[in-house]
């Protein structure tokens, strides 16, 4: 009784263990520095974002009433060019959270090399809760109170967590009634009638694609025939297995909440996506194809196949399963899929796996491509567009490939690394303000 | 957790909350207390039962690590977590034996610290103290003797020996970390070889 007594009172006061995301951040940025010589007064800005800033955001509900949420913009670092960062409305979002993330971004934008700095945004709250026109007031009261922060040469908000390009297009409209002018290259994501890339909905899967080919390479395992399980079937997950099945692979599993399949002969992609086009909820759920058996989730994810790629959720792969994966390369097509205990289990089993930080950086990279069109007042084809996909993922993954080779150490490492000390180096070049 | 958490957000799998709640029936069950009496003795900032936490709270930390099966050879704990001079805001001295100091390895033990140190701080309600639980000192195995030549302040200079709390190889045991083995739940016994 007095041991169950303690457990609740422990379990009381400390409840889930919520870990500052900052404080994480920082960590990362310690791990990087043990690796790397960036001078001490670099390191300090380093651990700083430069500016934060916190709104408060009153909005009249459909009743008639009226709440106050709270909104942040954080501008991590600009060394390397404008910011460059989503926003996202959720009701965890505190300063913290999103100072970590602009942290994040970077480095991303770092390691792929485009012209930006990192930024994040965010309002606490909950979208579900609001109507339509409660979303679009919400918006637009959050874009003109950090309208003093954001602009295509200084900040360039994108979406990210329940944000979607309509929220993109009431931003960027709001800016113009601010502004005077058309601004389309304040935000990238809009809708393609607003400015948006050709190519842009299929950037993240497509560069998954890029990473997983360059690795294969690498490694000397031939993509006709090799073999793929993909985590969730999604707008990255989807993607990258039908551009996989169409470059040579076998597509041997796929998943989505609904349920996971193993198919060893390897699906027919095009057959796959048009059940799901038409099935309810567009899930994978109900599908019959040759050859095929319902898995588990858990299942696919230790299959033996050259490529697993979880497209799904993050902390996936962690310390119960890890030893179980027989995958030789994964590729993180979704954020944060594999724990820190399951990177070291997988990191000694000799099982390659390349970081979300690189994998899945498809996304803003096209971003980039778009906020490039807008200023050029220019758009592409959608071929000139994922040319130029490819050959950044492509070189980018043979930059962190190289460090990681040079420094001993794995990819996620060395994409941190190597994003950490482009940005370093950018404050270096350009000194210290006066 | 953060929603949509990139790499680097990720918290370990340590299992946080049952690791306290270990530490604390460890102690409660040692001097013969409630766990109640535990914390109130924590918050009251008692040395002898602040050590005696952090030597628990160090030794299921490394049964964790140790269950992992990859890496981790020999755990061990010296300064105040077994000399009963612990303050609230002491860290725990650690030195860990592995067979490669990769960056993974060292990744992981920076989170489980920053896990730890927060349950720790939420369960006593201290806001910034102590900034990290955990001062892990990483030794690759065919450099511990070596390791310790250098690290006069641990090995030499001790206050108190270091002392094994688990280790994947008893019979392997090299260098001049040696200890008594403590690889049962037995409750330790006073402060090691004082100086």
């Amino acid at each position: 009784m007095a041991t169950q007594n303690a457990a609740r009172l422990i379990s009381d006061r400390i409840g889930d263990v919520e870990i500052n995301p900052y404080e994480m951040m920082l960590q990362q940025l310690d791990l990087v520095r043990e690796y790397s010589d960036i001078p001490e007064g670099i390191w300090r800005i380093l651990r700083h974002p430069e500016r934060t800033l916190e709104v408060s955001l009153p909005i009249t509900r459909d009743d008639g009433s009226i709440e106050v949420f709270t909104g942040y913009r954080v501008q991590y670092n600009s060394a390397r060019g404008p910011c460059k960062g989503g926003i996202r409305f959720h009701p965890g979002v505190t300063e913290d959270e999103v100072k970590a993330l602009a942290g994040w971004m970077t480095w991303k934008c770092a390691v792929v090399n485009i012209p930006y700095g990192g930024g994040k945004g965010g309002i606490s709250c909950d979208p579900t809760r609001f109507t339509t026109s409660e979303l679009e007031r919400l918006t637009r009261r959050y874009a003109a109170m950090i309208y003093p922060l954001i602009g295509t040469r200084r900040d360039v908000p994108a979406p990210d967590v329940n944000t979607n390009a309509q929220v993109m297009n009431w931003i960027v409209d709001t800016a113009q009634f601010m502004a005077g002018e058309s601004v389309p290259g304040i935000v990238t994501g809009k809708s393609i009638e607003m400015g948006g890339a050709l190519g842009r909905h299929e950037a993240t899967g497509r560069g998954v694609m890029f990473v997983t080919l360059g690795v294969l390479q690498r490694l000397g395992i031939e993509l006709d025939g090799a073999t793929v399980a993909v985590q969730g079937f999604g707008n990255v997950g989807s993607i990258a297995a039908r551009l996989l099945h169409e470059a040579g692979a076998r597509v041997v599993a796929i998943s989505d909440v609904s349920g996971a399949f193993h198919c060893p002969s390897g699906f027919d992609m095009e057959a796959v996506l048009n059940y799901v086009k038409d099935s309810p909820g567009h899930l994978l759920a109900g599908l019959s194809h040759p050859g095929t058996e319902e898995i588990s989730n858990e299942d696919l994810l230790t299959l033996d196949v050259d490529v697993l790629i979880p497209a799904a959720l993050e902390a996936q792969i962690t310390s119960r399963n890890a030893n179980d994966v027989r995958a030789r390369v994964i590729v993180e097509g979704a954020n944060g899929p594999t724990t820190p205990d399951a990177d070291l289990i997988l990191g000694e089993k000799g099982v390659v796996v390349v970081p979300d930080i690189l994998a899945n950086a498809g996304g803003v990279v096209c971003s980039y491509f778009e906020w490039v069109q807008n200023i050029q007042c220019f758009p592409w084809e959608e071929e000139a567009t994922n040319q130029r996909l490819g050959r950044i993922l492509q070189r980018a993954l043979r930059e962190v490939w190289s460090l990681a080779e040079e420094k001993g150490v794995s990819l996620r490492l060395a994409a941190f690394i190597l994003g950490v000390e482009r940005v370093a180096t950018a404050i270096q070049l350009r000194g210290v303000f006066p | 957790m953060l929603v949509e958490a990139p790499s680097g957000f990720v918290p370990t799998d340590l299992p946080t909350r049952g690791i306290l709640h270990a530490a604390v029936t460890s102690v409660a069950r040692c001097n013969d207390a409630t766990p109640q009496a535990v914390l109130a003795r924590l918050e009251a900032g008692d040395k002898a039962i602040h050590s005696s936490f952090r030597y628990w709270l160090a030794k299921h930390v490394a049964a964790y690590l140790g269950e992992l099966d990859v890496v981790f050879r020999a755990f061990y704990v010296y300064g105040s977590a077994i000399g009963f001079e612990a303050n609230p805001a002491s860290d725990i001295d650690v030195i860990v034996v592995v067979d490669r100091a990769c960056d993974e390895v060292k990744n992981l033990i920076r989170q489980v610290d920053l896990a730890l140190t927060t349950a720790f701080r939420r369960l006593l309600g201290f806001s910034r103290d102590p900034i990290s639980l955990l001062d892990i000192g990483i030794v690759e195995r065919t450099r511990q003797a070596e390791h310790c030549m250098d690290r006069d302040g641990v090995c030499r200079g001790l206050h108190t020996r270091p002392i094994c709390l688990w280790r994947s190889d008893p019979g392997s045991n090299g260098g001049s970390l040696t200890g008594s083995p403590r690889q049962s739940n037995a409750c330790p016994q006073g402060p090691v070889s004082p100086r």
